[in-house]
This record gives C-alpha cells, sequence and structure tokens, in this order.
C-alpha cells in the first residue's frame, strides 16, 4: 500500500513539474517548495543523528569533563548562529574565518597535488606513433596542441613595441585564436552532455509514468 | 620706420628695400605676432590683436630668427679687408693710434665687435687708458668708453678751424628736438670742460662746419644714426681748442642743431665721408654702443605715447638687454665716469635718463601667477545662482572655468572666463534630468510575431515524439539499441573484476536525487557486480542525502551503510589521513567497529567508488584521497559533467569512469557481455538515441532559419 501511495504521490508531482512547460504555474511551485523542503527536512535530520548528536551532545551530556574541548567547536557553532542577527553580525566571522581558512589551505594543497600537477603531468605524453600506433599519437598531439593554445588564451600580458615582441605577440595571437576553438569546443561537449543528462532524466520520468502507474491499476 | 621682416634692420618710412639685408619691405610682408599669431602690416610695431610688441622681428618664412634684436637701427657689417676703409686717420692724415689688441677683441660680442669694426677709424690708444679703469669694469668696457673719456693723457689732436664755428656756439645750445636721455649723455662734457682736447686740423673744421648742416646724401641713414651721440656725450670735459679750431666735442655738438626730430641722421659720427675724420670722436666709442640703442628707445617712446597712455603695452624697454639694464639700475659697480651716463648710484636714474621700465600687457598679465590674498582683503564673490533651467536657485552649479589655472584657493584669481563648453554641459545635464525616470519607463516585454509564436510547442512536440516513440514501442529505431563501446567502462568493470572476494570497497553515493533517474540505474549495475563478486561493501556519503538514496537500492548483508560524513573536502581529507573515528555510527544509529569491518584505514579499502553529480564530488575524492593513497579511484557520474571529470581518468587519476546511461549499458556489456540487454533498456537507450537525433535536427533547423533571416532580409 506504501508503495502504491508513493508511487501515485511521485507521478503526481512528476507531472506538476512538467507542468512547468505551459508556463510559471502553482502546480510547479508547490512541487518546488515540497522538494526543497523535503530535501533541507532530511538534510537536517541527518546532520543531526550523524553528526550532532553523536559527535557533540551525547558526548558533552555522558563525560563534560572528558570532553570538555568539545565546548569549542560548539561556541564556534554558536557564534555561526549569530549572523543571523544583525547586531552580532560580527561575531559571527570568527566561525566563517576559521572555516575559509582551513577550506582554503587545503583546496590549494589538493589542487596543487591533485589537480595542476597531476594533469601538468598527464600532457606529457608521446606523439610518436611507434608508441602506440597514429591513433594515440594523433590524439596526444590534439592534447598538447589544445592544452598549450587553452593556456595560451588566458595569457593576457600585451605585446612589446620591439620586433621581438611583436613577433611574440604575432605567435601569441595565433596560439590564442586556436585556443578559443578548443575552449568552444569544450563547451560544446559540456552543453551536449547537459542535453544528454537531461534527456535521460525525462526518459526516465516517462517511463515511470508509463510502466509504473499501470501496475498500480491493474 | 620701416623694420625689416628678415633682419629686423628699421629702415626710413618709405623705404621699398633693406638698407642691411636688401629684402622688400612693405607689400605683401605681413609681420606675425609671436604670441597671438596674428597678421599685422610689416609697418607696426605692436600688434593689432594683442599689443605685443612686433618689432623687430622676422615675417613668416624667414630664416635667420637669430638677427640681433638689439640692433634696431641700421648698422654697418664688418667690412672684408678688400672693402674695408681706410682709418680716418689716413684719410684725415692723422697719426694712427694703436687699435686693441687680438685677445681682447675675442672678448666682446660679435655685434659688438662689428660695431668697432665700423667704428675703427675711431679707436683710440687702449693700452694706456685701459690701466687706469677700474677692475670692475669688463674688458670691454675698457676698450669702449674709458680711455679717451677718463684721463687722455696726451692732448687730441686740435680741430681744424673749419670745426670752431659751429662748435662755438653749439655746446651751450642744445637741440630742443633732442630726447632727455641725449642731453643727459651730452651735458656733462659741456658742463665740465676739463682736458684739452688737441684742435683739430683746419680742414676738418670746414668739414664739420658744413657738414652738419649739409649732409651729404651719399651718406647712409646708419652713418647719420652713428654721428649723434659722440656729438652729444662726451663725457669728459675736451681740451680748449685753439682760436681757429675749437674743441672737437663743441664742434660735434653743433652738429644735433641740424639734425631732423628724429634725430636719426646726426652727422658727427660720419667724418670719413665728411673729408675726414677729427680725432676727438674717438674719445667716446661708448656712446658710439649705446646710441644703438638710444635712438630705438627714443623712438618707440615717442610713436607710442598715444597707446601707451591708453593700456600697458609693452614699451620700448624690453630691448634693452639685461645687462644693460643691470647697469642701468646701478647694481653692478661702475666707474664714476660711467656712472653719468648708466645711472650708477648717486646718478640720474634710468627713468631720468629718459629709460622707461618694461610695461607687461594685458595678455601677459594674464599669466601672471595668483598673489596670495592679503588679510583684510575681501573674497571673491561668489558665482551667481542660475535664473532659469532645472539648476534655477543653484549656486555654483556650473561654475565659471577659468581661462588659467589660478593656483590653489587661498589665491586670488586672476582671470576666469565661462568656457565655450559650459553652455553645451548644461543642456546636456538639462536634458539628462528631464527625460523620464527609469520608474515610469517600463521594459517591454519581447513580443514573438505570431507566426512565431508555435515554434517553441513545435520543438516540445518534437522532442516528445522522439522520447515517447521508442519508449511506447521498442525496437521502432534500426539500430538505436546498440550500445557503444567505452574504454573508460570497461576499465571500470575490470577494476571490480580484479577485486578477490571479501575484498574491501569503498562506495559513496555523493549525489542528490534531483539526478537519480540518471545516476541510479548504472549504480545499481555496479552495486549488482560488486555483490556478485562477494565483496564487502563500506557505504557512505558526503552529501546529507546520499545515506538516503543508498538505503534504497537494497545493499544486502554484506554492506554497511556508514552514512553522511560531513566536511565535504575536509572530511575526506580526515578520511584519507584515518578512517577510524571517522564514523561514530552508522545510518542506523549502531556504533561503528572499525576491527569487525576489517578497515583501519583506506589502505586497507581494495576500491573506492563515487557516483556523483557534480564535478567538486569527484575532484574532492580525487584531490584529497587520491594524491594521499594509492587506492584505486572510480567514478559513476552524470553525463552533464562527465567532460570535466575525464581528464582525471586520461591521466590515471580515475581507474575507471561510467557516465550516465550509456556509460551505465557500456558498463553492462564489459561485465556481463553475455547478459542480455532488457526491454526497457532497449527502449530507453533508442528514446536516447532519437532524442539527440531530435536535438540536433532543431539546432541545425534552428541555425538555417537564424541565417536565412539574415540574408533574405527578413524575408522568411
Amino acid at each position: 500500500m506504501s508503495d502504491l501511495v508513493g508511487i501515485w504521490i511521485s507521478a503526481l508531482l512528476t507531472v506538476m513539474v512538467l507542468s512547468y512547460l505551459l508556463g510559471d504555474n502553482p502546480l510547479y511551485r508547490l512541487a518546488e517548495h515540497l522538494f526543497v523542503g523535503t530535501a533541507v527536512g532530511y538534510a537536517v535530520l541527518v546532520a543531526y543523528y550523524s553528526l550532532l548528536r553523536p559527535r557533540l551532545l551525547l558526548p558533552l551530556i555522558q563525560a563534560p569533563l572528558e570532553n570538555w574541548t568539545l565546548i569549542v567547536p560548539l561556541l564556534l557553532a554558536v557564534l555561526l548562529l549569530a549572523r543571523l542577527n544583525h547586531s552580532w553580525r560580527g561575531a559571527g566571522l570568527v566561525p566563517l574565518s576559521f572555516l575559509l581558512g582551513v577550506g582554503v589551505a587545503l583546496a590549494i594543497g589538493g589542487a596543487l597535488f591533485g589537480s595542476i600537477l597531476p594533469q601538468v603531468e598527464g600532457t606529457f605524453v608521446s606523439v610518436n606513433p611507434a608508441d602506440g600506433g597514429w591513433g594515440v599519437a594523433l590524439s596526444h598531439l590534439v592534447l598538447v596542441i589544445g592544452t598549450v593554445s587553452t593556456l595560451a588564451y588566458f595569457y593576457f600580458t600585451g605585446q612589446g613595441d620591439t620586433g621581438l615582441g611583436r613577433v611574440r605577440g604575432g605567435f601569441l595571437k595565433a596560439w590564442r585564436g586556436l585556443g578559443k576553438w578548443f575552449i568552444m569546443l569544450t563547451f560544446g561537449a559540456l552543453f551536449a552532455g547537459t542535453v544528454m543528462a537531461r534527456l535521460s532524466l525525462l526518459i526516465g520520468r516517462l517511463q515511470f509514468l508509463i510502466t509504473e502507474i499501470p501496475k498500480t491499476l491493474r | 620706420m620701416i623694420y625689416c621682416p628678415n633682419c629686423g634692420t628699421a629702415n626710413r618710412d618709405g623705404s621699398s628695400f633693406c638698407n642691411q639685408c636688401g629684402q622688400r619691405l612693405g607689400g605683401g610682408s605681413k609681420a606675425i605676432c609671436p604670441f597671438c599669431g596674428a597678421e599685422n602690416p610689416i609697418e607696426n610695431i605692436f600688434c593689432d590683436a594683442c599689443g605685443a610688441k612686433l618689432a623687430p622681428l622676422v615675417t613668416r618664412g624667414a630664416e635667420e630668427k637669430e638677427k640681433p634684436g638689439l640692433k634696431g637701427l641700421s648698422l654697418p657689417t664688418k667690412p672684408t679687408e678688400e672693402e674695408e676703409p681706410a682709418p680716418l686717420g689716413e684719410e684725415a692724415g692723422l697719426p694712427q693710434e694703436p687699435t686693441g689688441a687680438a685677445g681682447e677683441e675675442e672678448e666682446i660680442p660679435d655685434w659688438l665687435a662689428r660695431l668697432r669694426a665700423s667704428l675703427g677709424e675711431t679707436a683710440e690708444p687702449e693700452g694706456e687708458a685701459s690701466e687706469e679703469m677700474p677692475e670692475e669694469v669688463p674688458d670691454w668696457l675698457r676698450d669702449l668708453g674709458a680711455p679717451p673719456v677718463e684721463e687722455p693723457e696726451e692732448p687730441v689732436a686740435p680741430a681744424p678751424e673749419e670745426f670752431a664755428a659751429e662748435a662755438a656756439g653749439g655746446a651751450e645750445e642744445m637741440p630742443e628736438e633732442l630726447p632727455d636721455w641725449l642731453r643727459d649723455l651730452g651735458a656733462p662734457p659741456v658742463e665740465e670742460p676739463e682736458e684739452p682736447v688737441v684742435p683739430a686740423p683746419e680742414e676738418f673744421a670746414a668739414a664739420a662746419a658744413g657738414g652738419a648742416e649739409e649732409m651729404p646724401e651719399e651718406v647712409p641713414d646708419w652713418l647719420r644714426d652713428l654721428g649723434a651721440p659722440p656729438v652729444e656725450e662726451p663725457e669728459e670735459p675736451v681740451a680748449p681748442a685753439p682760436e681757429e679750431a675749437p674743441p672737437e666735442a663743441e664742434a660735434e655738438e653743433a652738429a644735433p642743431r641740424e639734425v631732423p626730430a628724429e634725430a636719426e641722421a646726426p652727422a658727427t659720427g660720419v667724418p670719413a665721408l665728411l673729408g675726414g675724420e677729427p680725432p676727438a670722436p674717438a674719445e667716446e666709442p661708448l656712446a658710439a654702443w649705446l646710441q644703438e640703442e638710444g635712438p630705438v628707445i627714443l623712438e618707440l617712446s615717442e610713436e607710442e605715447t598715444a597707446e601707451e597712455e591708453a593700456g600697458p603695452a609693452p614699451a620700448s624697454a624690453p630691448q634693452v638687454p639685461a645687462w644693460l639694464e643691470t647697469l642701468a639700475s646701478g647694481a653692478a659697480v661702475l666707474p664714476e665716469e660711467l656712472g653719468p651716463v648708466l645711472g650708477a648710484p648717486g646718478k640720474p636714474t634710468p627713468e631720468e635718463v629718459g629709460l622707461e621700465r618694461a610695461a607687461i600687457p594685458s595678455w601677459l598679465e594674464v599669466l601672471r601667477p595668483g598673489r596670495k590674498r592679503e588679510e583684510g582683503e575681501e573674497a571673491p564673490a561668489e558665482e551667481p545662482a542660475e535664473t532659469e533651467g532645472v539648476l534655477e536657485g543653484v549656486r555654483g552649479a556650473l561654475r565659471l572655468v577659468p581661462a588659467i589655472d589660478p593656483g590653489p584657493d587661498q589665491f586670488v584669481r586672476a582671470v576666469s572666463a565661462a568656457a565655450t563648453v559650459t553652455p553645451a554641459h548644461a543642456e546636456t545635464l538639462t536634458q539628462v534630468l528631464a527625460r523620464p525616470t527609469a520608474a515610469s519607463v517600463r521594459p517591454r516585454a519581447v513580443r514573438i510575431p505570431r507566426r512565431e509564436r508555435g515554434l517553441p510547442w513545435l520543438a516540445f512536440l518534437l522532442l516528445l515524439a522522439a522520447v515517447l516513440i521508442p519508449v511506447l514501442a521498442p525496437g521502432l529505431v534500426p539500430g538505436g539499441g546498440q550500445v557503444p563501446v567505452a574504454k573508460p567502462a570497461e576499465d571500470f568493470a575490470a577494476q571490480i573484476q580484479n577485486l578477490a572476494p571479501g575484498a574491501r570497497v569503498l562506495f559513496s553515493f555523493d549525489y542528490d536525487p534531483s539526478v537519480s533517474t540518471e545516476l541510479d540505474w548504472p549504480v545499481r549495475e555496479v552495486l549488482d557486480n560488486l555483490k556478485s563478486r562477494g565483496t564487502v561493501l563500506l557505504v557512505m556519503s558526503t552529501t546529507p542525502t546520499g545515506p538516503g538514496l543508498a538505503a534504497r537500492m537494497g545493499l544486502g548483508n554484506t554492506a554497511t551503510l556508514l552514512g553522511y560524513l560531513p566536511g565535504q573536502e575536509m572530511g575526506l581529507q580526515r578520511l584519507a589521513t584515518s578512517f577510524s573515528g571517522a564514523f561514530l555510527v552508522d545510518y542506523q544509529g549502531k556504533q561503528v567497529d572499525e576491527t569487525a569491518l576489517g578497515v583501519q584505514s583506506l589502505g586497507d579499502v581494495a576500491l573506492i567508488i563515487t557516483a556523483a553529480s557534480s564535478q567538486d564530488a569527484v575532484r574532492w575524492w580525487v584531490e584529497q584521497v587520491g594524491s594521499q593513497t594509492h587506492t584505486p579511484i572510480c567514478a559513476i557520474v552524470s553525463g552533464a559533467i562527465e567532460p570535466s571529470v575525464r581528464p582525471y581518468y586520461s591521466s590515471g587519476q580515475l581507474a575507471g569512469l561510467v557516465s550516465g546511461w550509456v556509460g551505465g549499458l557500456a558498463y553492462r556489456r564489459a561485465a556481463s557481455p553475455d547478459t542480455p540487454m532488457s526491454a526497457q533498456d532497449m527502449a530507453a537507450m533508442e528514446a536516447q538515441s532519437l532524442g539527440h537525433l531530435a536535438v540536433v535536427v532543431l539546432i541545425v533547423l534552428g541555425n538555417l532559419a537564424y541565417w536565412g533571416k539574415r540574408l533574405f532580409g527578413g524575408r522568411s
């Protein structure tokens, strides 16, 4: 029975969301608000039962002397709530600064050793057909050219007036033009991936409506 | 007086050609004012437009702009050796006097050298005189005037008898036409004759007597000009002449009486042409160079009298060089004998001798820096308020723009004038203020033409048909159910196939319910494969909604749903550092026993799989976990982020990659090649293929319509 109700509610909400094809309407708004509210409520419960209760409240209640250091994160959390009050707004900067500082530090370190250096190393590929055939060599060549030209597109330093500066400017201009095309191809690929993903969602919902609803009617 | 536009020489009125350089005078020549650029008749001395002094100036196109600025009168150039006339003494039959040394010539300016050369016939013995000059006097001054004036040791030759008659009465009666400065210069020698002058020979006296009155016509102007000073400026007393020949100074002073009012043609300076040079004029070479300046000053002051009274036009004083002004002001130490001439302290001031201070014309006064406001002085009046327009009653809104920046506010503004652009600015401001406000202008909605209103619906229907038809009737699209081969999916499957039974696999649900329709299917495929391999699943999530999505997947008894790991990137960093303590309780609220799970760190995990709907989730895993552990990481992602995540696979940071439905089917084909594709999966793939085709068609048609509209001007 619960599955039956759940299927019908799902089907009803799906139709309400698809009603946006006719324009913004209360049905779509209702479905949207239900989705957001349910997601937030669920997230709060998960955060409470997965984080606050086992890691903060229970230790402080059961053994406060042993876990007195937990007062620091509790205090920071309370200060974070001060952001809601305009008069106490400045106090909320302390936990925010802590969070941002740690987050940025981790992001920089992770980006350097997890993305930048490995990605640069990934462009050190062989373009020799003897290593993997002509197809691999051509793929590697496109990879190298695309990487260099895309980086050149974001090289904004002006060219000099000297002869060497003009040569360098012309060289960079050619690479920038090539990099622009690679960037456009990348955006096109992203758009195509998004279209494919959204089509999958549409197909999935249509399959749900076409296959699951008739099952409940039998 | 006409100034030559080429060399600046003053010529007689009515002259057609310059007597100095031969330049044609008058006619089409125009004098260009150097300050305002206005063209003036060549005869003008002051600019008609701004009052700036024009003479001596050169006209447009003149090449020799460095012609002597001091040259107000026609002066002779230095003759060549062939042309050099014989010394006056020779012509007069007098004994020759030694001239200055060559070394002294070098210290004399060119123009003075030329002057001296022209007056070389009047040179005096200088060696003796220079010894008696004060040290403060420069050498050139020693050469010029001091010796004969001060203490001529030897008596000058007596003037000839012919000069005596004129000189007798001429000494006392100064001509009224002479200017003051000439009177001043000429007075002392007359009043205080101390030194006797050698009487001139008789033949000189005769010439001098008639020469002043009857100037030969061949005498050029410059010689006439040169004649005056020696007569008028005998600074030192002249020795009494013999009866038949009066002192030469007196004889020369007689000449100005016949000089016309312009005082331009005195005759005593041209004794050579008068038949002989009396030796007396050589006593006053200083007057010879002063006369070059003197007549100009005199003449200009006479011509500009009316103009100077009307306004502060520049006087002739600017033609006086700085060194001469210094001398005239008494700043320099002068010998006593030069004092009466140059206005030394205790002597007549420049004004008294006829010199005038330079007056600053009005146009130059504008450029004068503002003066500091003195105490008690009233501040400048405020600017008047606007009387009309939107700024009516506002004071100082449109400030007068000063033509010249007067400097800081504490300085009184010299001149201010309304800029010509100010009215234009005011007009523009008025128009801007008169425009309706933004609130009164409502943006019009873009109205789609009637014939184009159905196009969006046509696109919707086309896409819906492309998706719905394969779902309702699978198998209608030929080749639509083919599953492409994807190497990332094959690598993903290979990683799972390499897992030993009982291996720990950490599976993270990092997507939200909005993309569950897309990702649930490939995730379920992978989970089924893992369960079939007998692995131990540790399920977690970096998003709060992830555990709920995992819970409905039917994980089975071998799986442990650890739940939500807070902190996102920081939580993964902590997980990579120490697995112990990362999860206290599982999704069911039970205590997590890492020992029972057999995992103390991520090193104990054989494979990490993340199912993500955002690029950040994959990046967090790669950056924070993959860089610290050697555990392979595979990803199941939405097709929307596949291009962003693929570089991690290409670089080897991801061991396998499955994206969307297509990736899930490719994974199934690689993991279970013998498993046939279900009808529902076939329909989904056909709908996916046909939907993509519909999108491509719509894009092509839309572009064709757009370009057709542009090319044919909307006839479509």
